[in-house]
Formats: structure tokens, sequence, C-alpha cells
């Protein structure tokens, strides 16, 4: 699974502190969704996406969808 | 749920003073007595608890990292790490007991509290292990 989570959250210009603060989650979490290590739960994935202002689609992809 | 966190780990650090308090005074008291049959097992398990205390120690310092950004000490990959690593430790743990059966059997003659500080141990060291692994990998 690949994400877009860091290109989004840059582009929002938070830190990923800032972004854990807003789904309710710890930094490490964060950090393994940016690597793409960590299969969130379809919760957890519409709180990133939300807290992106942007769609679940848009943040998360498998390998065989490129 | 940011007081409860607190308190949780509050409540963490004391365990942990009081284990490390524990493991000192009995290991001076066992020294004090003389202990000289079981020296190795004696020092062996002090060993293993002294690395389980470490563990809960790093896990508790990680979480009193979060808490001081603001941030929640549990979340969903922590349970989720946390249930996979309770299933394997208890597996290990009954693993532990079928072995010290074993041995008890064949090689040599081990006591109940020999057995139930070796499953102890055994599933506590196992249970720091695959939370640091799974804690490394992202679950």
């Amino acid at each position: 699974m690949k994400t877009n989570i860091k290109q989004y959250r840059v582009l929002m210009e938070m830190t990923q502190e800032d972004l854990a603060k807003k789904v309710g989650v710890r930094r490490e979490t964060i950090v393994f969704l940016e690597k793409g290590k960590y299969n969130p739960s379809l919760k957890l994935a519409h709180d990133v996406a939300k807290a992106l202002n942007t769609k679940i689609d848009d943040l998360f992809f498998f390998e065989d969808e490129i | 749920m940011k007081e409860k966190d607190k308190i949780r780990t509050v409540i963490g650090m004391i365990l942990i003073a009081t284990t490390v308090a524990g493991i000192g005074a009995w290991g001076y008291f066992a020294q004090k007595a003389g202990r000289n049959s079981q020296d190795n097992i004696m020092v062996l398990s002090i060993f293993l608890s002294m690395i389980i205390v470490v563990g809960a120690a790093i896990m508790i310092l990680r979480q009193r990292g979060n808490l001081k950004a603001g941030l929640p000490i549990e979340d969903e990959m922590s349970r989720t790490i946390g249930y996979k690593c309770g299933s394997i430790s208890y597996i290990a743990s009954i693993w532990i007991a079928c072995g010290a059966m074993t041995i008890n059997n064949t090689y040599m003659e081990i006591t109940l509290t020999e057995a139930v500080a070796a499953i102890v141990l055994g599933s506590g060291l196992i249970y720091f292990a695959s939370y640091f692994y799974f804690s490394s990998r992202g679950g």
C-alpha cells in the first residue's frame, strides 16, 4: 500500500504532530501511515482524509492501481 | 481522556519503581542469606526480570513523550500491536509450560516455582520482544 499523506500534509503546512493531534492518534501512527507500513481502519482513513480536506481515494492506493 | 492517560502513566512508573525495588531487595536478601545451590537460576531470573522492566520503562517513556506533546498514549495501532503481542505471548506461555513438563520428565527435575517463573518471565520477554518488533514495523 502507498499513501499520499505526506504530500497532502506538507501542502497544508502541517507537521506530523499537528496531524496526529487533529486525528487524535499518536505521532508514531502518522509516521507508519505515511510510510505505507500500517493499514488503517476505515474510520482512521476517513479521519485522516477529513483532516487533510481530501478523500480516502486520493490518500491511499495499492501498487497495482498505479 | 488526558487525565486518565496521565494517571495510567503515573501508575506505570510507580509499578516499575516498585518492581525494581522488589528485584533489588530480593537479590540483596537472597545474597545475604547465602544461597549457593541455585545461584545461577537466581542471577538468570533477576537478569530476565530486569530486561522486562527495561522494556516496560521504554514503553512508559514513549507514552510520556506523547502525553507531553498533547497526544493520546493509546490509539488504534498501539491497541492492534498490544492484541498481537498478547496472543503471541499467551501461546508462548503454553509452549513454555509444555517444554517445562517435557524437560521435567526427561532431562532434569524442575520445581513448580521454577516452572511458573519460566512461564511468567518467558511470556513477558516474548511480549516485549514482539512489542518492539511490531512497533518498529508498524504493526
